[in-house]
C-alpha cells in the first residue's frame, strides 16, 4: 500500500477512541466516545470508514454481532483492538513525549500543561 | 426498550443506501436506527434531525471504493444495482462527467447535430402547419371543389360555367351547398384617397359554406344577392372588409358599419369585417388568390347564364353522411345529363370533378415541401455520420477505460448501454440547440415570407415541434450511437491493445461513413447545381419586349363612363404619359405581360369559329395601342403595326405572334390570312391578320402560350395598363406620371412600378427553392469536409510511427503527402461515385423545379462533382501536410 502503515490523524484519534474500551466496541459506541471528548458530533459513517481503514492495516478486528430489532433487524459490526494496533499507539505517544519534551523549552509553551 | 413509534425518515435512508458501500451500510444503518429510536423518545425531532445530519455528513465524506476487487468491479456489473432506474442514473452522471471531460468533442458534436437538428425542426414546422394542419373552416373535410375537364384532357381543370353551376346546385343531393368566388381588382373611392383593392365577388351563401362569420356586422343573407336588372339602380353593394382594409383605411372603426364608398363606380356599404386570420384558401387552379381587401355578393342569376364559357371558381361543402366517392359518383351521372343537353359537352367530353378541398389547397407546395425534407433529411443524416465517427475515435481513445471495465464485470449490454447514454445526453442537447436555431430559422422564414410557404406566418413554436425536436434528437442519438456503442464491446475485448488505437474494423467503419457523408452532400449539391442552372436558363429567355427602363402604369376607370368615354379616356392618358418629360414612348396595353393576376385567354381557329372547328385552340389576347410594340419594343416580323385606323373596326384586324402563325399557316404569308376568335361568351368574330411579331412570354417566363393583339374596340375593359420607355432612371419618373394622371378630370387611381418587377416576381420560385438547396448543401459540404478532414487527421496522428520509419527509410515528404491525400481522395472519389449515382436516381422527384435542363444535366453533375473533389482535396491536404511534416526521429519516439 502506498501510504504505508502510518496513521492519519483522525485514524489515530479513532483507534484511541476503541482503545479506551476493555473489550469490543461498535460503531456507536466509539462515535460517542469521541462526541464526548472532542464535544462535536462527528459523522458515523467517517468513523466506520476509519475502522476500516484501520481494520485493512491489521491494527484492528471486526465480526459482526446479533440483529435486533431496535436497529430495524440490522446487526452490529464490533471492533477489537489488535496487538499491532496497540503497539503502534504505544509507539505514536512515545514519538510524542520525546517532542514534547523538547518542544517545553519554548516561552510560548510556558504555561501549557 | 419500547418500540419507537415511527422508524428514521424513509428518504435519508434511502440516500444512505445509496451511498453506503454494501459492507458498511448494515452496521451504520444499524447504528442509526438504534440512535434514532433512542433520541426519539424524549426529542423526536431532533432525532430525525439527526438523522439527517449523518446523511449529509455520510455523502460528504471521502468513502473508499469497496475494498476488493471483486467488489469494486461490482460497481459496473449487474450485482450491486438495487434497481435498473438507480444505474440508469448512474450511467447518465457518468456519461455527463465524461463528456465535460472533453469539451472539445462535444463542443464539436453538439454543434453538428444542432444544426442537423436545426434544419430539420424548421422545415418540419413548416410542413406541419401547411401540409398537416386542418383549415380554418367548419367541417373542412366535407368542403371540396368542383371543376371540369375534357375526355382528351383529364388533369386539366376547368372553372365551371353559370349554367351548368346553376344546374348542379338545383339537382345535386351529395352537395349541402355550393359557392362561387371570383377575383377582381379595381378601384375604392370613399376611404382617403382613391385605391386599387382586391375585391372577391361571391354568392351569398360563401360564408356560410365555409362556415366563418364577421368580427363585426353582418355577413351576407341571400337577398344581397338579387338580381338587378341592367340599368337600374340597385340598393347600394353590401360590403364585407377584410381586417387589414378595415385597420390600415378605416382605421379599425367600430363605427365603420354603414359607411359609404364608391367602387367601381357603384355605390357600396360596409356591412361588416372578417375575422383578422381569415384568408381564401382556395387551390392554386381556382385563379382567385389571397388577401383579399373586401367581399361582396354576385347580384346574378346563374341559371340565366351561357353553357358555353367556363369562368366560375365553385366550392361546395358535401351533405353530412356523404362520402366523396358517392358525391362522386352522383357527379357522373349529373355530367351525362349534361352532356345531353348541351352539344358542346358533349362535343368537349366534358366532364365534372371533385377534388378535396384541403388536399387541393396544398398540392401546389407540396413538391417543394416534399424537396426541402428530403434535402434537410440528409443534412440530418451527415451530421449523424459526422457525430458516428467522432464517437468511433472516442472509443479507440477509451480502449483501456473500457477493457479494464470489461475485465471487472461489466457486461456486454452494460457497456454498450453505458456509451449509449453519453449519445443521448449529447443527442438532447444537440436538440435542445437545434430548437434554438429552428426558433432563428423560422424567425427568417417568416421574414422572407416566400410564396412557395403560404402558412409560414401562422407556425407557431409548440408542443409538437418541440416533441419533434426531441424525438428526431434521441432517433439520431441512436443512429450514431448504435455502432460506436457496439464496437466498443469488440473493443473492451482486448485488453492488451494500446488506448487511442484503431482497430481495422472501426478504421473500415469511419471511413465509409465519410464515403456515405460525401455521396449525401454531392446529391444536395448537384440539386443546387440543377437550380443554379435552372435560374440561368430562366435568366436567358427571351422575353420578347426590353423590360429595362420599362414602367407599368395601371388606371383603373370609373363605372359610370360609357364605352366610347373609356376609349377617349385610354387616347387621354397615353397622350398625357408621352407628354411628360423624360418618357421616350408610351403605348397602351392590357393586361400587361407577366402581370400574376389576369389571364384573359380566348379561344381561336383558322377554318371557322372556334365552336365549330376542327382545331379549335386557345390564345392570350391583348388589347394593344398603336404605341404600344415601340413603347416595349417587340419587333415586327411581317406585316405592319396596329394603327389608329384601326381602332374603327373596319376592316376587323389583329396582329399575331409568330409561334401561332408558324401553327396556323407553316411555309405561307400570314398577312391577310383569316382567322376567328371567340372571347369568353360572345359572338365569335373574323378577324384578317395585319402583322406578325416577335413571340412574347405573356403569362409567365416558361409560358409559350401564343398571343393574339386586338384593337380597343375589341374589348372596351374598365381597366387599362400603359408601359412607359423610360430615357435615364425609371425612379424619377414616378411622381412626374402620378400627378399628371390626377390632373386629368376623370379620377382614377393609378399605380405605377417597374416592369423588371414583375420579371424579378417570375424567378422569385425557383430562387426561393435555390436558396434554401443552397444553405443546405453548403451545410451538408461543410460538415461532409470536416468529417474527411477528421478520419484523415486520425489516421495520422496513428500513424505517425509508420510515416517516421517511411521517412527514415528514404521516403520523401512528397511521398507521404502523396500517400495521405492518396488516402483521402479515394474516400473522396468513392463518395463522389456513389453521390454521382444517388443523385441521378433522385434528382427527377425535383424536375417540377426544373427548367430548360434535365435532371440528369451533366454541366450540374460535372461542375458539382468536380467542386466537392476540390473541397475534398483541401481537407485531405491539411492532415497529408501535417503528415509530412513529421520529423522521422519524434516519430520513432512516439507511442
Amino acid at each position: 500500500m502506498g501510504k504505508g502503515n502510518r496513521l492519519g490523524e483522525f485514524e489515530e484519534v479513532v483507534l484511541l477512541a476503541l482503545a479506551s474500551f476493555e473489550d469490543s466496541a461498535y460503531g456507536v459506541e466509539v462515535f460517542d466516545t469521541l462526541a464526548r471528548i472532542t464535544g462535536r458530533e462527528g459523522s458515523i459513517t467517517g468513523v466506520y470508514v476509519a475502522l476500516s481503514r484501520l481494520e485493512d492495516k491489521g491494527y484492528v478486528k471486526s465480526y459482526l454481532g446479533k440483529a435486533t430489532a431496535q436497529r430495524g433487524g440490522r446487526a452490529k459490526r464490533f471492533f477489537t483492538l489488535q496487538p499491532a494496533g496497540a503497539e503502534v499507539l504505544k509507539r505514536s505517544r512515545e514519538a510524542m513525549n520525546a517532542l514534547w519534551r523538547g518542544a517545553r523549552l519554548h516561552p510560548l509553551l510556558e504555561d501549557g500543561s | 426498550m419500547t418500540h419507537p413509534k415511527s422508524g428514521p425518515p424513509r428518504v435519508a435512508e434511502w440516500l444512505l443506501r445509496r451511498r453506503l458501500p454494501r459492507d458498511l451500510s448494515e452496521p451504520i444503518l444499524g447504528d442509526l436506527a438504534e440512535r434514532f429510536g433512542a433520541l426519539s423518545e424524549t426529542d423526536p425531532v431532533e432525532a430525525r434531525r439527526f438523522y439527517w445530519r449523518q446523511t449529509v455528513s455520510a455523502w460528504s465524506s471521502r468513502i473508499p471504493a469497496a475494498r476488493s476487487p471483486i467488489e469494486r468491479a461490482g460497481r459496473f456489473g449487474h450485482r450491486r444495482t438495487a434497481s435498473g432506474l438507480d444505474s440508469w442514473g448512474q450511467d447518465l452522471r457518468y456519461g455527463a462527467r465524461r463528456l465535460m471531460r472533453s469539451p472539445g468533442f462535444s463542443l464539436v458534436a453538439l454543434f453538428t447535430l444542432a444544426l442537423g437538428i436545426g434544419a430539420t425542426t424548421t422545415i418540419f414546422s413548416v410542413v406541419q402547419e401547411t401540409l398537416l394542419r386542418s383549415l380554418p373552416f367548419a367541417d373542412p373535410e366535407r368542403l371540396v371543389m368542383v371543376w371540369n375537364h375534357t375526355r382528351e384532357e383529364p388533369t386539366d381543370r376547368w372553372l365551371l360555367t353559370a349554367k351548368d353551376f346553376a344546374d348542379m346546385q338545383e339537382q345535386s343531393r351529395s352537395l349541402e351547398a355550393a359557392a362561387v368566388t371570383e377575383t377582381v381588382v379595381g378601384p375604392m373611392v370613399g376611404a382617403g384617397e382613391a385605391i386599387h383593392v382586391r375585391i372577391s365577388r361571391t354568392t351569398t351563401n360563401f360564408f356560410s359554406l365555409l362556415g366563418v362569420e364577421p368580427i363585426l356586422g353582418r355577413g351576407f343573407v341571400p337577398e344581397d344577392g338579387t338580381p338587378v336588372p341592367t340599368g337600374a339602380q340597385g340598393p347600394p353593394l353590401p360590403v364585407l372588409l377584410s381586417h387589414g382594409t378595415w385597420q390600415a383605411h378605416f382605421g379599425g372603426d367600430p363605427g365603420v358599419l354603414g359607411r359609404t364608398m364608391t367602387i367601381f363606380g357603384q355605390p357600396a356599404e360596409v356591412i361588416g369585417v372578417m375575422p383578422v386570420d381569415f384568408d381564401m384558401h382556395l387551390p392554386d387552379a381556382a385563379d382567385v388568390g389571397r388577401d383579399m381587401d373586401l367581399w361582396w355578393p354576385i347580384r346574378y342569376d346563374h341559371s340565366q347564364g351561357s353553357r358555353d364559357s367556363h369562368y366560375l371558381t365553385v366550392i361546395a361543402r358535401l351533405r353530412d353522411g356523404t362520402s366523396l366517392s358517392e358525391a362522386r359518383a352522383e357527379t357522373i351521372s349529373f355530367s351525362e345529363g349534361i352532356r345531353q343537353a348541351s352539344v358542346r359537352h358533349r362535343e368537349l367530353g366534358l366532364e365534372f370533378e371533385l377534388t378535396p378541398l384541403a388536399a387541393d389547397v396544398v398540392a401546389h407546395v407540396r413538391p417543394t415541401l416534399v424537396l426541402l425534407s428530403g434535402a434537410v433529411g440528409f443534412v440530418l443524416l451527415i451530421a449523424c455520420a459526422n457525430v458516428a465517427s467522432l464517437f468511433l475515435v472516442r472509443v479507440a481513445r477509451r480502449r483501456s477505460e473500457l477493457a479494464v471495465m470489461s475485465a471487472l464485470g461489466a457486461g456486454r449490454w452494460r457497456l454498450i448501454r453505458q456509451l449509449l447514454t453519453e449519445s443521448l445526453l449529447l443527442g438532447v442537447a444537440g436538440g435542445t440547440g437545434g430548437l434554438l436555431l429552428s426558433v432563428a430559422g423560422l424567425s427568417v422564414l417568416k421574414r422572407v415570407r416566400p410564396d412557395e410557404l403560404p402558412w409560414v406566418d401562422a407556425v407557431q413554436l409548440d408542443l409538437r415541434i418541440v416533441a419533434f425536436a426531441l424525438g428526431t434528437s434521441l432517433l439520431a442519438a441512436l443512429v450514431y450511437g448504435i455502432a460506436p456503442a457496439i464496437r466498443s464491446t469488440v473493443a473492451a475485448g482486448r485488453l492488451q491493445q494500446r488506448a487511442g488505437s484503431s482497430s481495422a474494423g472501426e478504421s473500415r467503419l469511419r471511413s465509409s461513413m465519410v464515403v456515405v457523408e460525401v455521396a449525401l452532400s454531392l446529391v444536395l449539391l448537384v440539386g443546387a447545381g440543377l437550380m443554379v442552372r435552372t435560374i440561368g436558363e430562366l435568366n436567358r429567355v427571351e422575353l420578347g419586349f426590353d423590360p429595362e427602363n420599362l414602367l407599368v402604369v395601371d388606371v383603373s376607370m370609373p363605372g359610370q363612363l360609357d364605352r366610347e368615354q373609356r376609349l377617349q379616356v385610354v387616347h387621354e392618358v397615353e397622350r398625357t404619359l408621352r407628354e411628360v418629360p423624360g418618357v421616350e414612348q408610351a403605348g397602351g396595353i392590357f393586361p400587361v405581360p407577366l402581370n400574376g393576376v389576369y389571364v384573359r385567354t380566348c379561344a381561336y381557329a383558322a377554318d371557322a369559329p372556334p365552336l365549330e372547328s376542327e382545331d379549335p385552340r386557345e390564345a392570350y389576347f391583348r388589347i394593344v395601342t398603336p404605341g404600344y410594340f415601340d413603347a416595349a419594343r417587340v419587333s415586327l416580323r411581317a406585316g405592319r403595326q396596329l394603327e389608329a385606323s384601326d381602332e374603327d373596326g373596319e376592316p376587323a384586324v389583329v396582329v399575331v405572334e409568330q409561334r401561332l402563325a408558324d401553327r396556323l399557316w407553316p411555309g405561307h404569308d400570314p398577312i391577310g390570312q383569316r382567322l376567328f376568335f371567340q372571347i369568353f361568351s360572345r359572338q365569335p368574330v373574323e378577324v384578317r391578320v395585319a402583322g406578325v411579331v416577335d413571340n412574347v412570354r405573356q403569362g409567365g417566363l416558361i409560358d409559350e402560350r401564343p398571343t393574339i393583339y386586338m384593337p380597343r374596340h375589341f374589348y372596351a375593359a374598365m381597366e387599362m395598363s400603359f408601359v412607359v420607355r423610360a430615357q435615364g432612371d425609371p425612379e424619377r419618373l414616378y411622381a412626374p406620371i402620378r400627378s399628371a394622371i390626377g390632373a386629368l378630370p376623370t379620377e382614377m387611381p393609378v399605380d405605377v412600378r417597374a416592369m423588371s418587377d414583375n420579371v424579378v416576381r417570375e424567378l422569385r420560385p425557383a430562387q426561393f427553392v435555390l436558396a434554401l438547396m443552397a444553405v443546405f448543401s453548403a451545410l451538408a459540404l461543410v460538415l461532409a469536409a470536416v468529417g474527411l478532414y477528421g478520419v484523415l487527421a486520425y489516421s495520422v496522428s496513428q500513424r505517425r510511427r509508420e510515416i517516421g520509419i517511411r521517412l527514415a527509410m528514404g521516403a520523401t515528404r512528397h511521398d507521404v503527402l502523396r500517400l495521405v491525400l492518396g488516402e483521402g481522395m479515394v474516400l473522396a472519389a468513392l463518395g463522389t461515385l456513389f453521390g454521382l449515382g444517388a443523385a441521378a436516381a433522385l434528382t427527377r422527384f425535383m424536375s417540377h423545379h426544373l427548367y430548360g435542363v434535365s435532371a440528369t444535366d451533366p454541366v450540374a453533375f460535372g461542375a458539382t462533382a468536380a467542386f466537392l473533389l476540390m473541397v475534398s482535396g483541401l481537407a485531405t491536404w491539411l492532415p497529408a501536410r501535417r503528415a509530412s511534416g513529421v520529423a522521422p526521429s519524434s516519430a520513432l519516439r512516439y507511442e
